[in-house]
């Protein structure tokens, strides 16, 4: 794995050396730095295969073609067999020198030859033209922008920001859509004319301007007519296993991380399976009396499955490192899981290089129960209109309800789709905003550009059922820019590689194309998934429902952190950035401090945004080469 | 008991008797040469035509593989007095009129439901019980149900004739066994089939293979490529043609649209040109727009008759990428769309899964590659469209092969002789 970044236009060394700099914990073993002109790259290089061989930037024969990459291409032995048979030689073992020939042979389209992670650039200097890839789901990061006409890429934001010509601004649209779904949907970043590739895209610059084009989507519909239930599975467990036993490739020392759910104790047991010895599985716990958590779930699955388990308890003291890790991700990703995701993979450095994860599955397969529900609220809509319309059948069951009251009117509310979605998935909605904002940044935001972006993927007319619909919507928005940018930053905090055979496109392109009743009915979610496994995977394993990743941030917030919060949502600087209203802040602190509500993830969200206007705005905070061993 | 009432039968519709049973013909084990296709055997011709009873859910004027083969052999069966049992549909009648064999059509209409299958099943039995047959076709194994009470009552033979796909989905799989293992005799469209009917426990020495004849209507000149391009707005450039209901995934189609971007880079201005129709042709729209070719992908649905055939000769590659699948038992049985293919003098690419290398000899009348390798089947496909040399040398082959080895008088021949070998076992 590795971090990669560069430059097309005038530039000295000194930069594009600042620039790798940056990013030096995505590859502590190895740089490499290619100029040229105008066009300088860059790469940081975490070495797993060809350890010795794979240095980059690496050129054609004739070198008019450079490439610096980051990624895994889990094929690249068959596509080089192929290349090889058309004449094409090869000077190392390494999956880059792949791209380069693969490129040569086929131009752009030989992407769809690849199968795994990736994000690279391509420097062909007989065109004039960098292109950047970035792979089809977007497990890599990579970002770009323009500044006095040069064009500058980086895995990570921080290698731009090293640019002098690059401002550092905050896009207010960008953070009115952070404030929503606590991560910043791409191709935008918080950075004002940062932006990120999207998944599944080519990006040309050439000649001054920049270029994009799509050359992967998802099809997410019914399209096995007449499949049955155990055909599906049994396919489905080849093509799962098929997924697994790729992402073991690799020189270096790998292990897995284990949370003790269905995703990531499938992927344990079939590397059990295929590996000789013992797994190596990592777990994160959290320090809070009375509630064992997951990290007893994962126990069990790991002393069923006879793993080499390792375990990391965190508490409050933690979050000490959340500047450090909101400098890891670029931009404020309120997330809650980031935290022990970090601290996991740091655990896992100890003794690998690559971590399997079992990232992607809930989108994929349909874990998230919100899926059913809301397929419950739009059926309900349809039964029952005048329920639904009925604002006081709606108050009295909210009342009623209590605590859970709000999620009841979510689903009997008379919303349309992309309302529904907000409400459903919203840190803060519409309401929460109008209190929240100061009247300069209103008048800064369009409203409604939440439901705007969902717009598309749910409106009437999009493909598939309503639950295909959401699946969809959150492959393109919360598993590439909250998920996956996550899983990558954190696991690259701590110089290691993580792999997501979950998200293997094959496995992803069989799935999407299952009707859905074999994935979610009624309200039981991943039937596909928890079939397939029956036999692998512990049966309490199998048989538990959906919970979230529970990270005691409420707890947190009231104990351990009540001062750190309090402290850093009132500082004057927080204040005169000018967002919010200093009353609507105190009022959310207050009820969540005092336990009248539970107001965590909010308060988590300005917490993540602050801390990140200090690490990025403000300058206060240095981090980088501190965090490379 | 059975033996006596199917002589009896058997003598009272004009078969002689020589004293020693039937004189239907000897039964001899068929032989083969290695071009897979059984040979005749020495079979006495009956002193009148065989009359044999054809039980088959698909039947034109449908369109599709199964339909083909059956009508073909029908229609090319010598000395026979066929008399063919089918579900209704539009257009039925004038079609029907036009045939030298009665086709009797029960009241239910297109795919068979649970209601209309019983209507076709008492249907096939009135017919069976009144018409007096020496054997019963079926072309498709739950024609076998009705079949197999006639046989009972009668004591008709029953031959059935197995695609693959049928016998190895899981959904009535039992009940596909039982029909093939007590037909007399099971005929597979290919070695892929015959491989499937062992594997469901039918004895070796009840199974014969013939092929599906090649036919294509209006084939006889070269068609007229350049109006037919005119006439579908194909231009002038590169084109990959497939012929194929768009219903099932295991046909391939979304390889060869997956692999479209790779061929277009060493191929710029190449189509792919899909003809049939069916439910997945809005999703193969879709994917093809996912990927980038949608303006390259044409979908011109049902093509039948001259423009067809004009279709075929205007095209450079014919291409289908069955492969073997999970879902339903998916899997290509043989494929006549290659001979079709052929019988236009054009190169085919075919998967090489299931029945298909029956249909195309690799490097002689095409090319067979992994259906599920894009990068394989681009460099395929790309290897035809840049070697015009080794296209055409490719599509004569295959005219030659199709006109010869695959006509249907000749495989109509050979279907006969498995009909004999039937009655005659039945009754000796």
């Amino acid at each position: 794995m590795c971090g990669i970044c560069g430059i097309h236009g005038p530039h000295d060394e000194a930069l594009l050396r600042r620039m790798t700099g940056a990013i030096a914990h995505r590859g502590p073993d190895d740089a490499g730095f290619y100029r040229d002109g105008s066009v300088g790259l860059g790469i940081r290089r975490l070495s797993i295969i060809d350890v010795t061989g794979g240095h980059q930037p690496l050129a054609n024969e004739d070198g008019s073609l450079w490439i610096v990459y980051n990624g895994e291409i889990y094929n690249f032995q068959e596509i080089r067999k192929t290349l090889e048979a058309k004449g094409h030689r090869f000077t190392t073992r390494s999956d880059t020198e792949v791209i380069l020939h693969a490129f040569e042979e086929y131009g752009e389209a030989c992407v769809h030859l690849f199968r795994g992670m990736f994000a690279f650039a391509l420097w062909d200097a007989r065109e004039g033209t960098l292109r950047l890839c970035r792979d089809r789901l977007g497990i890599k990061p990579l970002y770009y922008t323009q500044a006095n006409g040069s064009f500058l890429f980086g895995s990570e934001i921080k290698a731009i920001l090293e640019h002098p010509g690059v401002s550092r601004e905050v896009d207010p649209e960008a953070l009115d859509l952070y404030l929503t779904f606590q991560y910043v949907p791409g191709p935008r970043t918080l950075f004002r004319g940062i932006h990120k590739l999207p998944p599944g895209h080519w990006l040309r610059w050439q000649g001054g301007s920049v270029s994009l084009h799509r050359y992967w989507d998802l099809v997410v519909e019914d399209a096995e007519p007449g499949v049955i239930e155990s055909e599906a599975v049994a396919e489905f467990r080849d093509l799962l296993e098929q997924a697994v036993r790729l992402r073991l490739i690799s020189d270096v020392p790998l292990g897995a991380l284990l949370s003790g759910g269905i995703d990531s104790s499938t992927v344990v047991a079939l590397m059990s399976r295929m590996e000789p010895g013992a797994v190596k599985t990592f777990t994160v716990g959290f320090d809070v009396p009375g509630e064992p958590g997951e990290i007893a779930e994962a126990r069990a699955v790991a002393t069923a499955l006879h793993t080499d388990h390792h375990e990391v308890i965190i508490g409050p003291s933690h979050v000490q490192d959340l500047p450090r890790l909101i400098w890891h991700m670029d931009e404020p990703i309120a997330d809650q899981a980031a935290l022990p995701t970090y601290f996991v993979c740091r655990l896992a450095r100890e003794l690998v290089t690559v971590v399997l994860t079992g990232e992607g599955g809930d989108e994929l397969l349909g874990g998230y129960p919100r899926y059913a529900w809301f397929r419950l609220a739009e059926r309900l809509g349809r039964w029952l209109p005048s329920l639904s319309a009925g604002g006081p059948v709606l108050a009295c069951i909210g009342a009623l309800a209590g605590a859970r009251g709000e999620q009841l009117r979510h689903i009997l509310a008379n919303l349309s789709p992309p309302e529904r979605h907000i409400a459903w998935i919203a840190n803060f909605d519409a309401a929460d905003k109008a209190r929240l904002y100061a009247a300069d940044f209103r008048a800064r935001v369009a409203p409604g550009a939440a439901a705007r972006l969902v717009q598309p993927f749910l409106e009437d007319g999009a493909p598939g059922d309503m639950v295909q619909r959401l699946m969809a919507l959150d492959v393109h928005t919360w598993l590439v820019d909250d998920i996956l940018t996550k899983v990558d930053k954190m696991s690259m905090a701590t110089s290691v590689e993580a792999r997501v055979p979950l998200l293997d496109h094959h496995l992803v392109e069989f799935v999407a194309t299952l009707p859905i009743a074999l994935k979610v009915r009624n309200l039981g979610t991943k039937r596909l998934l928890r079939q397939a496994v029956a036999d692998l995977v512990p049966q309490a394993t199998v048989a538990r429902r959906k919970r979230a990743f529970q990270v005691p941030v409420a707890a947190w917030l009231r104990q351990g952190l009540r001062e750190f919060t309090a402290d850093t949502l009132r500082s004057q600087a927080c204040r005169e950035r000018g967002y919010f209203q200093p009353a609507a802040v105190d009022a959310l602190l207050e009820s969540h401090l005092a336990g009248r509500s539970d107001h965590s993830q909010q308060l988590w969200n300005l917490l993540c945004l602050e801390l990140w206007h200090r690490v990025f705005l403000d300058g206060s905070t240095a981090f980088g080469s501190s965090s490379v061993r | 008991m059975q033996g006596q009432r199917k002589r009896s039968s058997l003598v009272g519709m004009g078969y002689e008797s020589d004293g020693q049973g039937l004189s239907v013909g000897v039964v001899s084990p068929l032989s083969e040469k290695n071009n897979g296709t059984t040979e005749r055997s020495n079979h006495r011709t009956p002193s009148r035509a065989l009359r044999v009873l054809v039980l088959t859910p698909d039947f034109p004027p449908t369109v599709g593989g199964i339909q083909s083969y059956v009508y073909q052999l029908c229609a090319h069966l010598p000395d026979a007095e066929v008399v063919v049992v089918a579900p209704d549909h539009a257009g039925a009648r004038a079609f029907d009129a036009r045939q030298r064999f009665r086709v009797v059509r029960t009241a239910s209409r297109g795919k068979l439901g649970r209601l209309s299958y019983g209507v076709f099943c008492a249907g096939a039995v009135g017919i069976g019980l009144t018409g007096g047959f020496d054997v019963i076709v079926c072309g498709h194994f739950l024609a076998g149900v009705p079949a197999l009470v006639l046989r009972r009552l009668r004591g008709v033979p029953v031959v059935v004739l197995a695609h693959s796909q049928e016998v190895r989905a899981r959904q009535r799989r039992d009940l596909a066994r039982r029909v093939f293992q007590r037909a007399d005799r099971a005929i597979a469209n290919s070695e892929f089939t015959r491989a499937v009917l062992m594997g469901v426990g039918v004895s070796p020495d009840r199974i014969r293979k013939v092929n599906p004849p090649a036919h294509l209507p209006n084939s006889d000149g070269l068609g007229d490529p350049e109006g037919a391009r005119r006439r579908f707005g194909l231009g002038g450039g590169p084109l990959l043609l497939t012929v194929s209901r768009l219903a099932e995934r295991y046909k391939g189609h979304d390889t060869a649209i997956r692999a479209l971007p790779l061929i277009r880079s060493k191929v710029p201005g190449v189509q792919h040109v899909l003809v049939g129709e069916g439910p997945l042709q809005g999703f193969y729209a879709r994917l093809a727009r996912s990927l980038g070719v949608e303006a390259v992908t044409v979908f011109l649905g049902r093509v039948e008759g001259a423009d067809l055939a004009a279709l075929y000769s205007a095209c450079d590659v014919f291409v289908m990428l069955s492969r073997e699948s999970r879902i339903a038992g998916g899997a290509e049985g043989f494929g006549i769309a290659f001979l079709e293919a052929g019988l236009m003098g054009k190169p085919v690419v075919g998967g090489r899964s299931g029945g298909i290398p029956d249909a195309v000899q690799d490097e002689v009348t095409g090319l067979l590659v992994d259906p599920t390798d894009i990068q394989v089947v681009a460099d395929a496909l790309v290897r035809l469209l840049t070697n015009p040399g080794l296209a055409r040398s490719l599509g004569e082959n295959g005219r030659r092969l199709a006109a010869a080895q695959f006509a249907p008088p000749r495989l109509a021949g050979i279907f006969r002789e498995v009909l004999l070998e039937a009655v005659a076992q039945r009754g000796g």
